[in-house]
Order: C-alpha cells, then structure tokens, then sequence
C-alpha cells in the first residue's frame, strides 16, 4: 500500500511541491501518464570533426534472454541547440545484439551540420516489464572520435532518463523536474592546468531555464549566463592556462542535477564523462 | 558507508581525486575539515594510513604508486579512500563505518582514473562494499577494432579483509557460446585482456560472475599507448526506470543465467 502511494504522489504531484515539505520525496524525472518508451538526451557532436557514435543493444533480445532473428528499428529523435526539432529516422537494425551505427551519418541524411541533442526509442514492446511497474529506457552509449584530439574513441553513457514517446500517440514528453528555488551543481572534478574542458548541460524540463556557471573560490570568478529552452544544449568552454591553478566549476540552476556531460582535452588525447 | 577506490592495473596507474565539498547545496551535509585515509588489504587485514586533512572546498590527487610501493603487497588490492573524524588503528578486521552524511543526488564522488604517459581517462565514482552473495551480469559493447588494445577491468570491495576468490565466466551473448573463465579476486582490481578472444565488431561479450559482485568497465588503450578509454557498463537495472527495477534485473540474471550454460554444464 505504502508502495502505491509513493508511486501515485511520484506520478501526480510535481518534485518541486513535495520538496516545500521534505527533500526526500524529490524525483529527478517524471513517470510518464501511460504506455511509453523513454530515452536519455545525447549529445550530438559533429562539428570541429568530431564524430559521435551509438551502441545500439537490442534491448527485445537482452531483456529476454535470447537472440530475436527479425530485424529491429530504433527511433532517432534530433533537436538543435535552441531545443527544436530538426528531424527523425527510424534506423534498421541488424539481427545482432549490438550495432554501432554512426551517428553522424544518420544526421547528415537529415541535413544536420550542427552540434545539438538526440534521443533514441526502440520501438519493440517488453511487456514483461509491466508487471513491475517499469519502463524500458535506453541510458546510453555513445563513442566520440576525433582525429585531431585522441586516436581511439572514448565512451559516455547517459546522464539523464529525460525524454518519453508514447506508444499509443505521436507525442514525446520530456520527464526533468525543476525546483521553485535556485540549486547548485558542483562539479567534483578538478579541472587541471594545460587542459581545455568542453561542459556540455541540457535541459530536459518543459520550461525554459537560466544557467549560471561560475568558478568556485576565485574573487572575481568569470561568470556565463545563458536561456536554455526545453531540449536546448549550451556548450560551456574552459582552458585552463598552464600558470593556472586547478579550477572547480559551479552551475547554479533550477534543476535538482544540472550535471554535465565533460570532455577533457589533452595535448594529445581526450576524454569524456559525465559529471 | 561510501568508499573512494584507487585503482591500478599493470597497464596504466591509477589516481583519485577526493573532495571536501558536496555535490549540491541543497541535501544536508555540515561543512567542516575531513580527513583522508586510505585503507588497503593484505588478505588478512585491512591496513590504514592517514593522508591529509581536507578544510572545507578543497581536493586532493593521489596516485597509488604513492601509497603503495611496488613489493609493498605482491599484488595490486584496491585502494579504498575515507573521509574521517576519528582516527583508525593500523590494522581492521573489517572496513570501518562512514562518519558523515553524504548527498544521494547525485551521490557524493571522487574523480577516479587511470594514468597513461601524457594520457588520462577518468569517472566520477565511489564504492560501496559489496555482500559476498552476489553476483554479475553485465554486457559490454565497448570493444574497438582499430589502433586499441581491449580490456574488461573488473574492481570488487567487501568488508572482510580476504582476497575471497571468484570467477568471471566469458560468453558471447549472440551465440551464447562459453569463451572463457578467468579467476578473480576480491578487493582488487582485476584486468582481463580481450583481444586474443578475437571479437568481432558485432559480437556482444557478457561477462557473469555467480558468486561475487563488483563495479565492470570498458578500458581502451590506443597501440600507440597516448589516450585512455575507460568506462563503467551498466548493471541490467539500467534497461529499466521507475518501478521496480530492482526486480526487474533479478529477472534480467535469472534468464540470462539459465541462458549461458558454463562449459562444464554444456558438456553434461
């Protein structure tokens, strides 16, 4: 009982009102009202030759235990870094359980050259799932390339469940939650001298949110503001000059986990991972 | 009781970042000096040494060969940091309790990572021990073809002291076909080389382990030994939000466990 009515106040009453009453009852995401699949937001990296690859699981298959001979379909959703929509493929998949589609082709078949999110729904139903009250979501992972910065890819996997399609309905939901009260993220990284770090923060609530990113300690810390409309990305950028000393970054915001995806850049490689 | 692990592999060092200040400002945590230890097993005991005392908005980098020196233990245990009040004896039969309240979102984290000639390749990450009744499944999609050596790095932490051995069973989950078992120890890390099984770009290794638990990830190492990969793989919860999930990765093992037969099960 106790279950169905944490799970009905989950579903019902916003983060932001439960959290006037107790920190406790904050959720991160909403549950969708209905029959959906979810996804997380990833980041689309195509410009400055950055590639950006997925490793699509076939989740029909994993989740139950053998290998489904059909081929499958997996859904790109794509949206600019002003939070649009910009485009969407449904994308084959073969019968093996792992495929590693290259992302950037796919968004180049739709016209897009710019940085930006995407979103990935299976479209298969597990409808084991159900019966314990779940959704099927796809967390993630994605490989970065690039050439000039490193010679292998490295890999990040999602940093939030944040987006919801419906089954039963051509609509998508996005699931963040967002308080009345201003928040700080602070970032446990050090970022070290004779590095340049490239901070990649999303929005994934339906209301337009204001970022402040500041550094932590300093008197007169360089601060950036910026707007970050539903589904938008910004791409906060800090080199961290040899003299320097190390600098701890911190993001003020609505968001109850304005967490960062971060790619450090090294003379000669880099690195990604999520705050 | 959340630990901070510094790795090492014979590979690449590893290092830890440790900060004293939360993640958020806005779960309840008292600000105030810390004080890191490290603590490390011998097989029969937990060893401790004291570090630094952390005022409050500042970190520390460690380096594991800075702790633990070459012939120190014959083998590479796990490092396991602590933020502390009070201090602890030399030796401990079992991992000590944690003395602070730390943050749940997200939860509080060190900067951990693996050190390569100019290269390094990090997680944010922490540790807390693991029941020795547990277990493993995990699928890893990270193999790269080109220019990299593969690795699967595979870290455990129990409270017990002893270096309690396991195994980590190899499949291909395409095919279910058994590739190997390899032997593994607790309160380690332990590095298995990939690239001898010859996986192909679309094959899925899955590596189980029926009798211990532990964090699984993904390293790369490029041929010319200049850029690091490592990542963590997801347990199978992750294929699941909201609800149960829990269950529903009981239920993810349960069919996979009865899926992928070990060679000797196969031969019966």
């Amino acid at each position: 009982m106790n279950q169905l009515i944490k799970n009905y106040i989950k579903k019902n009453i916003p983060s932001r009102y439960i959290e006037l009453i107790t920190n406790k009852g904050i959720i991160l995401t909403k549950i969708p009202n209905g029959s959906a699949v979810i996804s997380d937001f990833f980041v689309l990296r195509v410009e400055q030759e950055w590639e950006t690859y997925f490793e699509c699981l076939q989740f029909q298959s994993l989740l139950n235990a053998e290998v489904n001979e059909q081929t499958n379909i997996v859904h790109f959703v794509f949206y600019n870094q002003n939070g649009d929509y910009v485009g969407e493929k449904e994308v084959k998949i073969e019968t093996t359980l792992k495929t590693t589609l290259d992302v950037n082709k796919i968004a180049a078949e739709l016209g897009i050259k710019k940085d930006g999110l995407f979103a990935v729904f299976h479209t298969h139903k597990v409808n084991w799932l159900n019966k314990f009250k779940s959704y099927l979501a796809e967390r993630g992972y994605v490989g970065y390339a690039n050439k000039k910065q490193g010679p292998i890819k490295a890999f990040v996997h999602g940093n939030l469940d944040a987006i919801a399609k419906y089954h039963d309905k051509s609509e998508y939901q996005l699931l963040g939650n967002y308080s009345y009260l201003e928040k700080e993220f602070f970032l446990q990284h050090d970022l070290n001298p004779n590095n340049t770090y490239e901070l990649y923060l999303v929005n994934p609530t339906n209301k337009t949110q204001e970022f402040l990113i500041l550094e932590k300690n300093k008197k007169n810390p360089n601060t950036i503001s910026f707007s970050l409309p539903p589904r938008g990305s910004y791409k906060y950028v800090r080199t961290v000059d040899k003299k320097e000393k190390k600098v701890n970054i911190i993001i003020k915001s609505k968001l109850y986990l304005a967490r960062p995806v971060v790619f450090k850049i090294m003379p000669k490689a880099f690195d990604v991972f999520h705050g | 009781m959340p630990f901070f692990p510094l790795l090492s592999t014979n590979k690449a060092v590893g290092f830890t970042s440790i900060f004293n200040f939360s993640p958020n400002n806005w779960e309840n945590h008292r600000s105030e000096k810390k004080t890191v230890w490290a603590l490390y097993s011998d097989g029969r005991n937990w060893k401790t040494k004291k570090l630094d005392t952390l005022n409050p908005g500042e970190s520390k980098t460690y380096y594991y060969n800075d702790l633990l020196e070459n012939g120190e233990s014959k083998t590479q245990p796990l490092i396991l940091l602590q933020l502390r009040k009070t201090p602890l004896a030399e030796k401990l039969d079992q991992l000590p309790s944690q003395e602070f309240k730390y943050t749940k979102t997200p939860e509080w984290r060190a900067t951990v990572g693996l050190n390569l000639l100019d290269s390094q390749t990090s997680y944010q990450g922490e540790i807390n021990p693991f029941p020795q009744k547990a277990s493993l499944l995990t699928f890893h999609p990270f193999i790269q073809q080109k220019r990299v050596k593969n690795y699967f790095l595979f870290i455990n932490a129990e409270k017990l002291p002893a270096y309690r051995e396991s195994s980590i069973e190899i499949y291909e989950a395409n095919s279910s076909k058994f590739i190997d078992e390899i032997k593994v120890f607790g309160n380690h890390a332990n590095l298995i080389e990939l690239d001898h099984y010859s996986f192909s770009s679309t094959d899925l290794p899955v590596f189980i382990s029926r009798t211990m638990a532990g964090i699984p990830f993904g390293l790369g190492i490029s041929m010319d030994n200049e850029m690091l990969s490592l990542e963590h793989t997801h347990p199978p919860a992750s294929f699941a939000v909201h609800g149960e999930r829990f269950k529903v990765q009981a239920e993810i093992k349960r069919r996979w466990f009865n899926t992928l037969k070990h060679k000797n099960e196969s031969i019966n």
